[in-house]
């Protein structure tokens, strides 16, 4: 489970200490790696690690320093005491690893990451750690053109994109879509995106997962979350959420980027940062509901409440898996969508064809999801999540 | 050139330069002359009546020539093509003849200097690919050179001459190919493309380890290839989709459902 969502306020937890014991706790493995040690807070199962730089690891002790100066009293769970609380989840493999955009999130940091074995029927799954946005992710798609070419025509193609991808909370999408077409694509994915010809053959295979989730169902997302979605699809969504027209400023590995069609400085590529939009965010939202049962049900103990998890084998957590999945589906597809409104709102600017200006998609990376991989750990094929 | 010449001298046909298809009296003759030398569709006997060019009968027993060796009735509306035809069907019968010959004489060396080289008699097929009689790569003096050359361009010996001239054909198209010299004489900004395009073995990550450097070597080529042969997979897996597109790909906009947020 990998998070990056909007970070919110929570209770403190765990135990009180000053600043100098807190950091006992705290060891430098290298330059830029740092591990948690087991008892920084309760229960810990794993040891946490994280991984910063410079700057990075200031900001990382002040806010554990506020906090302990606080006496845990308001603000914000500082995000190494978060690492250390996915660290005491049942179930979890190895270690609760922060990446290095770790900050303080809801329940997991963002850019908290771990893994939790699918064969230990204790084992959990949580909507924290994949986040509000399911599958919220970040798509390249490159162009052959120049900012040469491009710079003359700024404004109107900036203004040709907002009139193909409408932004903003409550934006509704260009691209008509029936409550039965919005079924198939939860179920389909990307497939759904090319059968409908949305979506060019090669997308799928720079997408995670090839842009689908074969465990997707529909049916456990909820009419509610369904009705938000359908006139949402091929919209940006609000927040950090943009499509960017962006500029090569420098290329560092030359092979790599003539491999993804990247081969000169200046040239034009088009980013978009967006996810599930409404629909995921309420498939999260109707989980969270019905989780808090199952922990108690269950007995789940956690540091913090904003880690409202199920065991995975639980219908709970089952359920959540499938409507996750679906929702990511959803998220691929959004991609997909404002990816062909962007292409549309090129040819149109440049009068040529997607095709002549070879705009593919160079990578299509998720950064909130759940996904069951197979790994080696401690020399033991695992089936973790 | 006049047209037919290479396949009339390689026929060894002695009028070939004085041959003009146009020519109802020498197209005659080339016939009766390739049925006599080269063809020998009929029994010596039976050959009386094309030999006899400047007869009347000439016409009815041409056509019957060219019914009995199974001429194609297209080839035969103008003499070019019907003269076309008859020499390349001639071609490969000397061809198939002269093979024949030199694979038993190839076989009838190997079989008498007794050397190991029996187990590394080329495989006629794939010699043919390259215009090369078998026996000529059973010479020593041929071997030799094929191998000196082989040294010149770095590639490792190996005790297979049909293999070993592969790889020295192989290498010569790729790099020694006029257009891959006028590459590499290019200044080195516009030739970095292909530069790039070769992968250093040093540098393709394997994810284990065998403890043999030769072995690793190996399973990162074995991999490399693998995931070309997934590439050229994945690329008509596309292509179908593509086609199954066109059945059902309709996507629609209504800029009328649009709608901005705040």
């Amino acid at each position: 489970m990998l998070s990056d969502d909007m970070p919110s306020t929570s209770a403190a937890s765990g135990i009180l200490r000053s600043y100098e014991d807190e950091c006992k706790y705290i060891e430098r493995v290298s330059p830029t790696q740092f591990r948690i040690k087991k008892g920084f807070v309760h229960n810990m199962k794993v040891d946490g690690c994280f991984y910063v730089n410079q700057h990075l690891q200031e900001l990382m002790f002040d806010e554990l320093q506020q906090f302990s100066d606080s006496r845990g009293v308001g603000g914000f769970l500082p995000a190494v005491k978060q690492i250390a609380n996915v660290a005491a989840l049942p179930g979890i493999v190895g270690r609760s690893i922060g990446l290095p955009d770790i900050h303080s999130g809801y329940g997991f940091a963002i850019g908290n990451m771990a893994a939790f074995d699918m064969n230990d029927p204790e084992a959990i799954v949580s909507p924290g750690g994949v986040g509000f946005d399911i599958n919220c992710g970040v798509r390249l798609i490159r162009t052959n053109l120049t900012e040469k070419e491009v710079g003359p025509v700024k404004e109107e193609l900036a203004q040709a994109l907002f009139d193909h991808i409408p932004v903003g909370v409550g934006s509704k999408g260009v691209i008509p879509m029936t409550m039965h077409n919005l079924e198939e694509a939860l179920e389909m994915g990307m497939d759904w995106s090319l059968r409908e010809g949305y979506a060019w053959a090669e997308d799928k295979e720079h997408c995670e997962e090839y842009g689908r989730m074969l465990q997707a169902n529909p049916a456990m997302v909820s009419q509610r979350a369904k009705k938000r979605g359908l006139p949402q699809l091929g919209t940006l969504g609000a927040g950090n959420h943009y499509c960017e027209i962006q500029v090569v400023d420098e290329i560092y590995d030359a092979h790599a980027a003539r491999k993804m069609g990247i081969d000169q400085k200046g040239q034009v590529c088009i980013m978009v940062h967006s996810g599930s939009r409404g629909l995921g965010h309420q498939v999260a939202t109707d989980s969270l509901v019905s989780m808090e049962k199952a922990m108690r049900r269950d007995g789940i103990e956690v540091n913090d409440r904003q880690l409202a998890c199920a065991r995975i084998q639980s219908k709970e957590g089952q359920h959540y898996l499938q409507g996750m999945a679906a929702a990511a589906n959803y998220a691929w597809v959004n991609r997909s969508s404002m990816t062909f409104l962007t292409r549309q709102a090129f040819a149109k600017i440049f009068n040529s064809t997607p095709d002549d200006l070879d705009m593919h998609v160079i990578y299509d990376v998720s950064h909130n999801i759940a996904k069951v991989e197979e790994h080696m750990v401690d020399g033991k094929l695992k089936q973790l999540e | 050139m006049r047209p037919f010449q290479r396949k009339l001298q390689a026929l060894d046909y002695v009028r070939a330069p004085a041959f003009n298809v146009d020519d109802e009296h020498e197209v005659r003759q080339l016939i009766a002359w390739l049925e006599d030398t080269r063809i020998r569709l009929y029994k010596l006997e039976d050959r009386a009546l094309l030999r006899d060019v400047k007869s009347d009968t000439w016409p009815a027993a041409g056509q019957k020539y060219l019914d009995d060796i199974g001429c194609p009735g297209e080839t035969r509306a103008s003499n070019p093509t019907m003269v076309d035809w008859l020499l390349n069907h001639a071609v490969n019968l000397e061809y198939a003849d002269q093979h024949e010959t030199s694979d038993k004489a190839s076989a009838a060396t190997a079989g008498a200097d007794g050397s190991s080289a029996m187990d590394t008699t080329p495989d006629a097929p794939a010699l043919q690919a390259y215009h090369v009689p078998a026996s000529l790569l059973m010479d020593t003096a041929v071997r030799k050179v094929l191998n000196g050359i082989a040294a010149a361009l770095q590639l490792p010996p190996t005790d297979n001459p049909l293999e070993l001239l592969r790889a020295v054909s192989a290498l010569v198209e790729d790099r020694l190919s006029p257009a891959a010299v006028a590459e590499a004489q290019s200044p080195p900004e516009a030739r970095a493309a292909t530069i790039l395009d070769s992968i250093d073995l040093k540098h393709v990550p394997l994810g284990f380890s065998t403890n043999d450097a030769l072995l690793d070597e190996a399973a990162k080529i074995l991999r490399l290839l693998h995931i070309g042969e997934l590439r050229k997979l994945q690329t008509s897996v596309n292509e179908l989709i593509v086609s199954v597109q066109g059945l059902t790909a309709d996507p629609k906009t209504d800029s009328s459902l649009g709608a901005v947020g705040k």
